[in-house]
């Protein structure tokens, strides 16, 4: 599915296999991530059917008790999800004016500062919400609305925070080896916003 | 406080300035800040924010609209926009120039975002606007300028995530927006017949046969209209006729866009695709920032900088024009630097108590916030309307800076007009939704 990735098999040693096997990994949690926004559509769409038909025929329920509750759930999940791609295909904003200032001369010694602060950061985040998740599992924490065990969803952004901890694991090496840290041609989204 | 404010914008500054990502260093800058100056235990209130933000469903209305603008992105649309406009803007002076400011406020009605408004309108008026012989210093200026109303023309991302951010209604946002967006396109019309006026040779002489086009090409030109009326009719009219939540109003807006490409025969797996993984990026770039502006914007609030910087402003006695005139000015000038969305993420936190201190309501400050952000899209170095426009014309950034420049002055006039009569705000979300 990643067209016009580069293809290098044999190059690059050990960080460009795991750079690929991560890539595969981000693309592929893309992919889970919108499949989750078509859920999200399909569910929301059920119910503004089903309200409209509740109208006409009054034996049906007005609503999926479910709808809004877990339409949000995708939605998270969909963000976390995407996010490693996201970086990968250079998509996340930040201020570039210092990176680009004097010719790019701290260029790389910025890159390797921004890398392990974005690793350091995601690194935290992945951990705290597995632990997070943990806990939910263990005292059987449900929601308030439809009694759905909380571990799931949070499980689901767990995973995106890890696929996206990967990533910029692998850019700080990336960094450090002066090794392209982008992947322009994962980029689909037309613009920024 | 001063160790706190040192740390805040040290440690804030710093990431940002090494080009760390805006939504890592918001939250960076909450963690490290919690764990210096609070006993709040950082490795239970990052995973428990996160999930309660990214899951809140007041979000869920962001990435549908962001969903229908990849779909719309990928139609013939702006083709369509020009060929119906362009008899009826005939009849202005300035002629066609006007398509600029008509189709990018159609389409503002129908998309979240301002970029997308700049290109989708762009790709189509720009080149045929040139080959026509209009000077270019107005045919870019004037989609440069209009191209902002993307975000202040209901639907807007950038009001989603404010509402979010200040916990305000985005029905009552979306509502608010609509009568400053129609007076502010107005505005730029307003200036391309008085600019064309003064300068005539900025249109070409033959421009002026199409004043005499048949009433029967400009009926039916309308047609043309039809994709376009039928997708506002989805969004707007089911939000403003209370038919649908912003959210239920996407879906819809979602599914109109998908029959709109179907039948113009571009809906192929190939593009549902790509709709799918951009709308993704789109949207995983935003919800970070989000992450991190809400993370931010809890850890100071707790630490009492609001109020410190409240205390501030209130040594300086500023009457409340004077605030939001100091406001102006701040935000122009992080606008050169900061995107829209990071903008308000970094700043909403402290800038929101003071200003309804002041005496001015979270909505209008949303719609106020909103025109300031479209101010940044046009000011560089960091401007991304005119990186799309460079995109499409290959200008240099300081020419299409200096002809955008009138726009930008119009927008700063505009504002304090908003301030001066805040009623063009609040009138329609107190007609359609009481007060």
């Amino acid at each position: 599915m990643t067209e016009g990735a580069p293809i290098t098999t044999r190059e690059g040693g050990a960080y460009a296999a795991f750079q690929r096997m991560a890539d595969a990994v981000a693309v592929a949690a893309g992919h889970a991530a919108a499949l989750c926004l078509a859920a999200l559509v399909a569910l929301v769409t059920a119910e503004i059917v089903l309200a409209l038909l509740s109208r006409m025929f009054k034996s049906l329920p007005p609503g999926i008790g479910i709808a809004w509750e877990y339409s949000s759930y995708l939605m998270g999940i969909a963000f976390m999800l995407g996010s490693g791609l996201t970086l990968r295909a250079g998509m996340h904003i930040r201020v570039e004016l210092l990176l680009r200032a004097g010719e790019g001369r701290h260029a790389r010694l910025f890159e390797v500062l921004s890398a392990f602060i974005g690793a350091a950061f995601t690194g935290l985040l992945a951990w705290s919400l597995g632990r997070f998740t943990l806990q939910s599992l263990t005292s059987g924490q449900v929601s308030g609305d439809s009694l759905t065990p909380l571990w799931i969803p949070q499980a689901a952004l767990t995973l995106g925070a890890a696929v996206l901890f990967l990533q910029m694991l692998l850019r700080l090496v990336a960094a450090v080896l002066n090794a392209p840290l982008e992947d322009k041609s994962l980029g689909v989204a037309t613009l920024p916003e | 406080m001063t160790a706190v404010f040192a740390s805040l914008f040290g440690i804030l500054f710093g990431v940002l300035a090494v080009g760390a990502w805006i939504g890592v260093a918001l939250a960076g800058t909450a963690m490290a800040l919690a764990f210096l100056f609070t006993d709040i235990p950082v490795t239970r209130l990052l995973p428990q924010h996160a999930f309660n933000i990214l899951t809140s469903s007041d979000l869920v209305a962001l990435p549908l609209f962001v969903l229908m603008g990849e779909f719309l992105f990928r139609t013939s649309l702006s083709r369509s926009l020009f060929n119906g406009l362009a008899p009826w803007a005939g009849l202005l002076p300035g002629r066609l120039l006007h398509v600029n400011v008509i189709a990018c406020s159609i389409f503002a009605a129908i998309s979240g975002s301002s970029a997308a408004t700049t290109q989708v309108v762009g790709r189509m008026t720009i080149k045929e606007l040139l080959r026509r012989g209009y000077s270019p210093d107005i045919a870019v200026g004037s989609l440069a300028g209009a191209g902002t109303l993307g975000f202040l023309i209901p639907p807007s991302t950038v009001m989603i995530i404010y509402g979010v951010l200040a916990e305000e209604s985005v029905l009552r946002l979306f509502t608010a927006g609509f009568i400053p967006g129609i007076l502010l396109a107005a505005c730029f019309s307003g200036w391309i017949m008085i600019h064309t006026t003064i300068r005539p040779d900025l249109v070409p002489e033959s421009e002026r046969a199409l004043k005499h086009a048949s009433w029967g090409t400009r009926i039916a030109a309308l047609r043309e209209l039809g994709p376009a009326l039928f997708l506002i009719l989805c969004v707007l009219g089911s939000m403003y006729g209370g038919l649908a939540t912003p959210t239920e109003a996407a879906a819809i807006g979602v599914l109109g866009a998908a029959l709109v490409s179907h039948l113009q025969g571009s809906l192929t797996w190939a593009t549902l695709r790509d709709v799918g993984l951009g709308s993704i990026q789109a949207c995983s770039m935003m919800g970070l920032i989000i992450l991190g502006a809400s993370i931010l914007g809890n850890v100071t609030a707790a630490l009492g900088v609001p109020d410190a910087v409240a205390e501030f402003v209130r040594y300086f006695d500023l009457s409340p024009m004077g605030l939001i005139i100091a406001l102006i000015v701040l935000y122009l000038i992080l606008g050169t630097a900061l995107e829209g969305f990071s903008m308000i993420a970094t700043t909403l936190p402290v800038v929101l108590p003071l200003v309804t201190a002041a005496g001015f309501d979270k909505v209008w400050f949303g719609i106020f916030m909103v025109v300031v952000v479209e101010m940044a899209q046009i000011t560089p170095p960091v401007a991304f309307n005119l990186s799309v426009i460079q995109s499409v014309t290959g200008h240099s950034m300081s020419y299409l800076t200096r002809v955008t420049m009138p726009y930008l002055f119009i927008m700063i006039a505009f504002v304090l007009l908003l301030a001066a009569f805040p009623g063009i705000v609040s009138f329609l979300p107190n007609l359609l939704l009481g007060k």
